[in-house]
């Protein structure tokens, strides 16, 4: 028997809403591997620069560098899959967003506290706009990243930075296994 | 097409076909994402994938992952055509002509 009008525009909905909903989780299957990695990067960078603040800049260089080499192999992974960039779009993603900070911190004149907290900010802002077109999970990451960083600058004290390795790069991390799950 | 796909038609299969046809050409999903993401028991996601496995809608592949059992899913090259046609019949009956 022929379909009405109602049955095939509600079939036609029901396509539509299970595609959105297949390309979500395919999104969020792809995004959590390089959560895991960038969250790790902010629990090294954050943890060893508070107990050796003079080497600093080596251990964020030296993380960066890390997680921009495993994001390439990792895209290299996803792009055979056919769901991922090319491997030379997240290196140039990574050298574009560390050239960014570093950039805006030195034009702001931006102290070492300020820096810290500056960072994880603009990523909150990141994935929360992410988070409007991909996926509300990214939105939510955004979200809790901001209070948590904003709660600890204004009430960690000297221990800002564990507080960013623990609640920053902890929120980063457990967003990652968060993506993996259906 | 006057008549739309049974096969197709049956609205947990309707869900199945439009996840598969979501992924990129070729790629597989896993049966218990795909069971996210329809909403079935596994035993009734396993009887419509049957079906639609013997229509050659869909391909089945299992294999063993870091030592666990895998089930994989796949639209057909088949199954991407008749979708199409029924998406077409689809918006046939809502745009006449």
């Amino acid at each position: 028997m022929p379909l009405s009008q109602d049955e095939a525009a509600a079939a036609l909905g029901e396509i539509e809403r299970t595609d959105r909903q297949t390309t979500e989780l395919q999104v969020y299957e792809g995004a959590a591997p390089f959560f895991m990695v960038w969250g790790a990067v902010w629990v090294f960078g954050y943890t060893m620069t508070h107990f050796m603040p003079e080497y600093r800049n080596a251990f964020w260089a030296a993380g960066v560098a890390a997680g921009a080499v495993l994001s390439i192999v990792l895209g290299k992974r996803l792009g055979t899959k056919g769901h991922g960039f090319s491997p030379w779009r997240y290196a140039a993603i990574s050298a574009g967003t560390a050239g960014f900070f570093a950039l805006t911190s030195f034009v702001l004149k931006l102290n070492v506290r300020e820096i810290d907290a500056f960072v994880p900010l603009m990523f909150a802002g990141i994935y929360l706009a992410v988070g409007v077109f991909a996926g509300t999970r990214f939105a939510v990451c955004g979200a809790i990243l901001a209070i948590a960083t904003a709660v600890g600058f204004y009430n960690a004290g000297d221990l800002f930075g564990l507080w960013m390795a623990a609640a920053g790069g902890g929120v980063l991390l457990l967003t990652g296994f968060w993506l993996r799950r259906v | 097409m006057d008549q739309p796909d049974e096969i197709i038609h049956q609205p947990l299969r309707l869900k199945i076909m439009a996840a598969l046809r979501a992924l990129p050409e070729a790629d597989r999903i896993e049966f218990v994402r795909l069971r996210a993401i329809v909403n079935a028991t596994e035993g009734n996601l396993g009887a419509h994938i049957t079906t639609l496995e013997k229509a050659g809608y869909v391909k089945v592949e299992k294999d063993f992952h870091n030592n666990r059992p895998r089930t994989r899913v796949a639209m057909t090259k088949q199954g991407r055509r008749s979708f199409q046609a029924y998406v077409d019949y689809l918006k046939d009956i809502l745009q006449p002509g």
